[in-house]
């Protein structure tokens, strides 16, 4: 489904972002992506949908080579969270979420009817929140309508950088199971970053750790969690005992 | 007689402004997007534009008169020294106000699928909107005193009132061509505020501010 094959990206001549990349996630599977603040995590998911070129290797999306695809129908068929969920603050909900349908040309009916449905999905309710302003919402909502405005195409691939950062912990919590639980239900192939180790094992059905632009291991939780391959990866993935 | 030169100046005066800003409305808004998509000319360009934007009004208009083309006395070179000076605020807003917007949000509009003319359609410029139209308000505001100037070379306007008070020193001369300059300031930036609020449909416009 998504396929690295040796991809190095280097940023203005200094230290690769990331280096000689070899990982492949099939379809329908969750992959976390885990390691160190700048250790090449964005990078990776943005040179799945070409917001980042690599330098050096491949990345096959659908077993074709991205660089032979057309860089925009490419993004639009793939759903994108960003660390800082960038829900266009002059649009309303329903806006932001019709995004991507409207760029690809569906007529309002087909798009009115999708973003009911997707805010139904992310348990918001449309009559209540479509014509709300973000600002109108609060972190957990707002991060309800990313979701559902990355669904909104339908894609088959959802890359989510940090989804739930900047939640409470309770939020937090709820949202990543209910969303979790729906890109299941979709059967999306999911790349996923995550500072929390809860959240990778969790979600993950396998679990890729990074350093330094370099990937040091990647295995399903309970390999990771068993035999991490080095002490970092034990670090990374070791769950604090609430305070 | 004096009310209806007064009117007569004041039309010429609005029109002198209105021309030359409207041109550097159509000239520096697209050159302000482009210096956003090529960020190694941003800085020479307005450092550029800075520089005019410091010569006496005088002595632009002086400078302009023996350019071919663009010189000579009159109306002519009176708008270009205007469109010259109303140049830098709004090129200057327009590229501020694209480039200040949060990297977060044009990153979004890229991920999901927008062209670059899209992005900048329907993120960039509604919400830059409110930086660039305060350039365009500065500019016009600017004009309105800058062209008080332009009768120096011959080009009409109320600064004719305002130079023939000073030669005969006549306050009531000046201030019956200072006096509606100034009138015709306010009222154009009024009017511009009110295309603006129209422009953004947001209710809480304000608050983006
Ligand atoms: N556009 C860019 N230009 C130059 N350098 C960049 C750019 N984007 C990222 N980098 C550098 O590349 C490295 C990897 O960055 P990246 O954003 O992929 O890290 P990350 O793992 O996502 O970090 P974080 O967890 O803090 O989000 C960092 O050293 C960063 O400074
Ligand atoms: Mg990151």
């Amino acid at each position: 489904m998504i396929e690295f094959r040796g991809v190095t990206k280097t940023y203005n001549a200094g230290q690769p972002a990331v280096e000689d990349l070899d990982l492949e996630i099939g379809e329908g599977e969750i992959v976390a992506l885990v390691g160190t603040s700048g250790c090449g995590k964005t990078t990776t998911l943005k040179m799945v949908n070409r917001m980042v070129e690599p330098d050096r290797g491949e990345v096959r999306v659908q077993g074709k080579s991205v660089m032979e695809m057309d860089p925009i129908s490419l993004r639009r068929s793939i759903g994108y969270v960003i660390q800082e969920i960038g829900l266009f603050p002059h649009w309303r909900v329903a806006a932001n979420i019709e995004a991507v349908p409207k760029l690809l040309g569906w007529e309002a009916g087909r798009r009115m009817e999708r973003r009911d449905a997707l805010l139904r999905m992310v348990g918001l309710e449309p009559s209540a929140y479509a014509s709300k302003y973000p600002d109108e919402l609060s972190g957990g909502q707002r991060q309800r309508v990313g979701f559902a405005r990355a669904l909104a195409a339908d894609p088959s691939i959802l890359l989510m950088d940090e989804p739930f950062g900047a939640l409470d912990p309770i939020t937090r919590r709820r949202l990543r199971a209910e969303l979790g639980s729906l890109c299941r239900q979709l059967k999306k192939t999911v790349l996923f970053v995550t500072h929390d180790p809860v959240e990778a094992l969790l979600l993950g059905d396998r679990i890729a750790v990074m350093d330094a632009g370099r990937l040091c291991q990647v295995g399903t939780p309970r390999q990771i969690r068993g035999q991490p391959a080095s002490e970092l990866v034990r670090e990374l993935m070791t769950i604090e005992a609430p305070a | 007689m004096i009310l209806s030169t007064v009117l007569r100046l004041t039309l010429q005066h609005l029109l002198l402004v209105a021309l030359s800003t409207t041109a550097s409305v159509l000239v520096g808004i697209p050159a302000g997007i482009l210096l956003t998509r090529n960020e190694r000319f941003a800085r020479p360009a307005l450092a550029f534009a800075n520089i005019l934007q410091t010569i006496p009004s005088l002595a632009l208009f002086g400078l302009l008169i023996p350019l071919p083309f663009l010189g000579g006395l009159g109306t002519r070179t009176a708008i270009v020294a205007l469109i010259l000076y109303a140049l830098l605020p709004i090129v200057r807003n327009t590229y501020t106000g694209i480039r200040s917007i949060d990297r977060a949000l044009s990153e979004t509009a890229t991920a999901l699928g927008m062209t670059d003319l899209q992005r900048l359609r329907s993120v960039e410029l509604p919400l830059a909107l409110p930086v660039i139209f305060a350039g365009i308000r500065i500019a016009t505001v600017i004009g309105v005193g800058t062209a008080t100037i332009a009768a120096a070379i011959g080009a009409g306007g109320l600064g004719e009132l305002i130079f023939r008070g000073l030669a005969m020193v006549d306050n009531r001369l000046i201030l019956a061509g200072a006096l509606p300059a100034a009138a015709l300031a306010l009222l154009l930036d009024a009017a511009l505020h009110r295309v603006e609020s129209a422009l953004t449909q947001r209710r809480h416009r304000q608050e983006v501010q």
